[in-house]
């Protein structure tokens, strides 16, 4: 008791101080609940005036004239014996005309090769390529005779997944490709929707980034199609809904007001040549996803190249998610201090009136958003409940800080569901939707806090330069 | 317990008291969103219901119709009423998906009986930009003239999948004669999808090259002309084969490529040597796209400028140089194995595509 006297004391003593700290943390709270609401108003309007998932026709049309764009799609694996047959058979039934599939065995040490070799019948092939950008050795490639389309690269253990991507990327021959996970599935037609806008501006359309979602039955051999049920685990159905508050708000918004800063690796088509000539995936980062979009918008206007890049909310990508706070947690860790890096790699845009939108408002909304705001909130989870107690701030204040950044927060999920049912309605039922409503709202008293506590953790790892990737355990049999 | 005065002032505490109250205000928001989900939920599943049992019939209807030996009559087919018509319209797309020729006939009488042109004349366009798009799908298979001109009205639409499905149902609907109003509407395109514009164009068949012709050598706007030479070289149109020479001193470099591509999709080898001259261009893209296409056309002149190209200094010119030489057959993959022995650029070129393709044998 002394010492928290001392300490209340102490805080006490210092108004001025302790009342400036406090009206920012307010101060930063109001400003994400703008820019978040902003952001809910130009998704909005995005999706109406669109409703891009309503136009089954387009897509067939698209089709059947076999006028596809050729893509290579290239998929990551390391010790992914669990899941990548399946993996690779779903995106053999994918509705695609011109597609080459490379799996990228990046030093597994499990069964992933074998089990490939097994299920498709490689044998050892040749393949012509040059080392555009580094990557680790390649010991084998295969190759198969009834999947003419299907190649393995087998090679040594890189830093991180950026070296498997390379590898991919060396090996690829068509001028996009599609970086997808081992434990990710496209619904049958999201290739096609995705690929439009590379038809539209072929000349200038650099990036394009669809919807991921987390699967909720990962025993399947198939996407989930028409209606979709809940994960039963209550991590990976918090996640569900964090994904479509990300997808459905923030990614939509930032492609309206050309403001990408990232296209998940999960699933992004990409512009093969660009790539190669911004030297491929950075070997030393983390966030490779976030890194190479950072680094095509830093080439393309030191260069002084028009250039687009999209997101499209329609093309789905069903995705597994961590479903143990171990896991997750390792997860969220590693996400933010890849942010961080990416972040610091590009200071020199931040504020940049060189690099236009993405120097003036992308990386400032990422900065305040995603590195400042946590910050805040983390202390104010301490001061202000403490501070209450004792009586130094009365309730009017502890009420206001709820609403900012609690209430808000529950809004804006449910707005997110609002515009999910609105544009995708695939949840299956009406009490699934009332379960994801619930979830919606009661995240934002436990499960944001804990991502903020992840991304301070995060934050004093990347300070301290330690960097892991964390253990993520197959579900999948 | 030691209590602290509180350390805020008067106006701050005015000023949280708005946060606050606009909290409330959140709250009741918060829970009207909540209930219109709902309701909205529950209004389409009781919806989607009726829906799929009427959708049940008319399918029974349809089936019952496409195997029917005997002619249809609108008295032997079920009676429908207006609400049902946005179901028989998804319902025949999806039946006509999969369908062959003369099911296609059987569901288009089906479709005629039940006035559906009629009732897309009469009633307003759907503000849904996918429905519309359904709509003007399936009238193109329809051949009464009250759906001709539905589709010319929205072949200037601003939304361009809207315009695109007006297009494509003309084109399938060969309305030739209406080739002149087509260019004119691509003529204010800003933003076009090349691939389906393509498409739809080679979907009109050889009345529309003179169009297209004219379309490539005067139209301003670069994706237009673009979707014109795709869809040249995908009608293998011998017509063209002069104008798209022309092009090949095009200042635009996109034209130039396409009109290379279009010239190695129609086929003609007799213009191979014309094909040299670009081997020597300074952009990469157009000397790639010249050794694949001196590949398609095979003519034994060319041999000589295919070896010369295996010691470009781009790689990805060399790796395309050297698979034309491949595909060249016999007489190639000699050049190849002979060229293979060298410590060049173009030996190691040689040797990683000899073994690609195992070796020649």
């Amino acid at each position: 008791m002394n010492l928290t006297s001392t300490v209340i004391d102490l805080i006490y003593g210092h108004q001025k101080m302790l009342s400036a700290f406090l009206w920012s943390t307010l101060a930063m709270g109001c400003i994400q609940d703008f820019l978040q609401a902003l952001q809910t108003i130009a998704a909005w309007r995005e999706l109406r005036n669109r409703s891009p998932s309503e136009d089954t026709e387009s897509p067939w049309q698209i089709l059947v004239s076999g006028m596809t764009l050729p893509i290579s799609m290239i998929i990551p694996a390391h010790n992914e014996e669990a899941i990548i047959v399946t993996t690779v058979q779903a995106i053999l039934a994918l509705q695609y005309a011109h597609l080459e599939i490379i799996v990228v065995n990046d030093g597994s040490t499990d069964h992933t090769l074998s089990l490939l070799i097994e299920a498709f019948q490689l044998t050892p092939a040749v393949r012509a390529y040059t080392k555009a950008v580094p990557h680790a050795v390649i010991r084998q490639l295969y190759a198969s005779a009834m999947i003419p389309h299907l190649l393995v690269i087998d090679k040594e253990k890189g830093q991180n997944k950026a070296d498997a991507c390379n590898a991919g990327l060396n090996l690829a021959r068509q001028d996009l490709f599609c970086i997808i996970d081992a434990d990710s599935m496209l619904d049958l037609d999201s290739l096609i929707r995705a690929t439009r806008p590379f038809m539209e501006e072929p000349k200038y359309m650099i990036a394009v980034g669809g919807t991921v979602k987390i699967r909720a039955d990962c025993s399947k051999k198939a996407p989930p199609s028409g209606k979709v049920d809940l994960p039963t685990h209550i991590l990976p159905l918090i996640q569900y809904v964090e994904y479509i508050r990300t997808f459905r708000i923030a990614r939509v918004a930032s492609s309206r007001w050309n403001i990408t800063t990232i296209i998940s690796g999960t699933f992004g088509i990409f512009n093969r040549q660009i790539s190669v000539e911004i030297g491929g995936f950075s070997l030393d980062s983390i966030g490779e996803d976030y890194d190479l979009i950072m680094k095509m918008h830093r080439y393309m206007y030191d260069h002084d190249r028009k250039y687009y890049m999209t997101y499209l909310p329609e093309p789905i990508c069903w995705t597994e998610g961590p479903w143990t706070l171990k896991m997750l947690s390792a997860q969220r860790i590693r996400w933010h201090i890849g942010a961080l890096e990416v972040f610091c790699k590009y200071i020199k845009m931040f504020l940049n009136p060189k690099y236009g939108r993405i120097g003036m408002l992308g990386l400032p909304h990422h900065f305040i958003v995603d590195i400042l705001g946590p910050i805040f909130e983390i202390f104010s989870y301490i001061f202000i409940p403490f501070l209450w107690y004792y009586g130094v701030l009365n309730m009017d204040f502890v009420l206001a800080y709820i609403v900012i950044f609690f209430f808000f927060g529950a809004c804006l999920s449910v707005c997110a569901l609002l515009l999910e049912e609105m544009e995708d309605h695939r949840v299956s039922s009406r009490q699934n939707l009332f379960l994801l409503v619930l979830v919606a709202v009661l995240e934002n008293f436990g499960y944001r806090q804990l991502n903020n506590i992840w991304r301070l953790i995060g934050f004093v790892t990347f300070l301290c330069k330690k960097k892991s990737w964390g253990l993520m355990t197959r579900k999948s049999f | 317990m030691t209590t602290y005065s509180n350390i805020l002032s008067v106006e701050e505490l005015n000023v949280l008291h708005l946060v606050w109250i606009w909290g409330l205000f959140l709250v009741f928001l918060l829970t009207i969103l909540i209930i219109r989900l709902i309701v909205w939920r529950t209004t389409r599943e009781n919806q989607d219901r009726k829906h799929l049992k009427r959708i049940r019939v008319l399918r029974a209807c349809f089936q019952a119709a496409i195997h029917s030996p005997s002619h249809l009559t609108a008295a032997r087919l079920l009676s429908i009423y207006p609400n049902d018509y946005p179901l028989i319209i998804r319902l025949a797309l999806d039946l006509l998906h999969v369908a062959s020729n003369q099911e296609i006939s059987q569901i288009i009488a089906v479709l005629e009986l039940w006035n559906l042109s009629l009732y897309c004349q009469e009633t307003d366009m759907p503000s849904s930009r996918g429905r519309c798009i359904q709509i003007l799908t399936l009238i193109g298979y329809l051949s009464d003239p009250g759906s001709l001109t539905l589709l010319l009205k929205h072949i200037h639409h601003p939304d361009l999948y809207i315009q695109m499905a007006a297009l494509r149902s003309l084109a399938i609907r060969h309305a030739n004669n209406y080739i002149p109003e087509v260019m004119n509407s691509l003529k204010n395109r800003g933003q076009t999808n090349i691939y389906m514009l393509a498409d739809i164009l080679h979907h009109f068949g050889k009345a529309i090259v003179p169009s297209l012709l004219e379309l490539i050598q005067t139209e301003p706007k670069q994706n237009i002309r673009l979707a014109g030479l795709l869809a040249l070289g995908n009608m293998r149109s011998l017509q063209a084969i002069e104008p798209l020479l022309a092009l090949m001193s095009d200042p635009d470099i996109d034209i130039r490529i396409q009109a290379i591509l279009a010239l190695g999709k129609i086929g003609d080898n007799r213009i191979a040597l014309d094909l040299l001259r670009p081997l020597r261009e300074d952009d990469e893209r157009v000397r790639i796209e010249i050794a694949q296409v001196l590949g398609q056309l095979k003519h034994p002149s060319t041999l000589s400028a295919l070896v010369n190209s295996l010691e470009d200094t781009s790689w990805l010119v060399r790796f395309h140089a050297a698979n034309a030489l491949y595909v060249f057959g016999h007489k190639g993959i000699l050049l190849l194995k002979f060229i293979s022995e060298q410590p060049t650029n173009a030996g190691l070129i040689s040797q990683q595509i000899l073994s690609e393709q195992g070796g020649g044998s």
